[in-house]
């Protein structure tokens, strides 16, 4: 089946994230009253073929299922290299997306042992540390500060009564610039570096996690031409869930507190 | 004294207290905006110390550009947010809180970014001190060139 964005009923790529008004200090400037470009998280120029994706998990889950597809088509930005996570159901309506990240980053050196890029990164959600051999550090995977919710501000396709979708495009191109850092400044001799972003993502279903599919996404960068390699996606299972596990509620009332998530 | 002499003199006094205020002011006022010329640059470490009482962790930014107000930095992104830039600099929301330059996320929050000491900034984390010093474009460190693009965007919070 081919896409066209004529056969979706509702394409949210922006949701609603709530801003935080707080101030924390005595205002410096003028507020802001510019408009910026966002610029379509695509990996390349060409045309796009609009195709599903390679189905690469599905289960059932209440009256509905889940269905993980790799290298999909994202109609917001037109790109078909997305991981996508679809909840088809006729309480699609209830149904949320909460994923939990972690990342890590390492140089290959010839004869060597990696080196791994560590302690904290400036993300667009704030400072998050590297996950490395010895230690993996799991975070919310939202783009508001209240919201945990990755739809919230993450690429996502929602049909009232229908289904609720995600994209994400984690890796590619966008690390480009950070595995050149980690060349220059620890690994000089370097012929390769790779970017392992992983992740557990777990259907919400009134309140309560039902679901989850893990997957991880590797970026391989080229330091002698600067240049990353198409994302490799893998989806490593899926299942029912009984509540979130412990650590990941603990990650998640630490960072939004108040929540009512089990 | 008559009372038309004693009225003038309360005048008198009242414009004086009225100009020791207002000069008062422009002082504190010029001295705000000399920091605030001070500040404005391009930002980039030159030195990092050990710092035992350096708590918590240290960043990993090691230059940004601050002008009109805003700061120009590069940021990860790890997913398929909305607004993220192609090649992940961002020009942000600044603030101070006393002496401390904070930046605002593209998901609203702020954070911090780094201290004003003695005419320069500075980060704490680790255990260690960095420091930064005012550069020249042809200076910054090729990763963070993308600070330097002209005419960037301010991030739209709102679209």
């Amino acid at each position: 089946m081919k896409l066209s964005p004529n056969n979706l009923k509702e394409n949210t790529h922006s949701g609603n994230a709530e801003r935080e008004s707080e101030e924390k200090g005595s205002a410096f400037l003028a507020p802001p009253q510019f408009s910026l470009t966002a610029a379509p998280a695509g990996n390349g120029d060409g045309p796009v073929q609009m195709k599903e994706g390679d189905k690469t998990h599905e289960g059932k889950v209440g009256s509905g299922t889940v269905t993980a597809r790799e290298n999909d088509y994202d109609p917001s930005d037109k790109t078909n290299n997305n991981f996508s996570l679809d909840y088809s159901g006729a309480d699609s309506d209830d149904a949320h997306w909460l994923q939990f990240v972690n990342f890590t980053m390492y140089a290959e050196v010839p004869g060597g042992d990696p080196i791994y890029y560590t302690g904290d990164i400036a993300t667009t959600s704030g400072k998050k540390p590297f996950s490395t051999d010895k230690v993996t550090n799991w975070s919310v995977d939202s783009a508001s500060t209240s919201n945990p919710y990755y739809e919230s501000g993450g690429s996502n396709q929602r049909e009232p009564k229908k289904s609720t979708k995600i994209f994400d495009m984690p890796g590619g191109t966008s690390i480009e610039a950070f595995a050149a850092y980690l060349v220059s400044s620890k690994a000089p001799k370097a012929t390769k570096v790779r970017f392992i972003a992983a992740f557990d993502t777990y259907l919400v279903q009134k309140d309560a996690a039902t679901y989850h599919v893990t997957w991880k996404a590797t970026t391989d960068y080229d330091p002698a031409t600067k240049k990353s390699a198409a994302i490799d996606y893998d989806t490593t299972s899926g299942g029912a869930a009984k509540g979130l596990p412990k650590d990941f509620k603990d990650i998640l009332d630490k960072s939004y507190p108040g929540n009512k998530i089990k | 004294m008559t009372q038309h002499a004693w009225i003038r003199s309360v005048v008198l006094v009242a414009i004086a207290l009225l100009q020791a205020a207002c000069r008062s002011g422009d002082s504190v006022s010029d001295a705000k905006m000399d920091t605030q010329m001070e500040t404005e640059g391009i930002w980039q470490s030159t030195e990092e110390v050990e710092d035992s009482g350096a708590m918590g962790s240290l960043s990993d930014t090691k230059a940004f550009a601050v002008d009109g107000g805003k700061v120009t930095m590069m940021l990860l992104s790890f997913s398929k947010f909305r607004g993220i830039s192609e090649d992940n600099c961002y020009r942000l929301d600044a603030r101070w809180a006393d002496s401390t330059l904070l930046y605002r996320l593209p998901n609203g929050a702020w954070e911090e970014l780094a201290v004003w000491v003695d005419g320069h900034f500075e980060m704490k984390g680790s255990g260690m001190r960095r420091i930064f010093s005012k550069v020249q474009p042809e200076q910054v460190l090729e990763f963070y060139r993308p600070i330097l693009k002209p005419g960037r965007a301010h991030y739209n919070y709102n679209p």
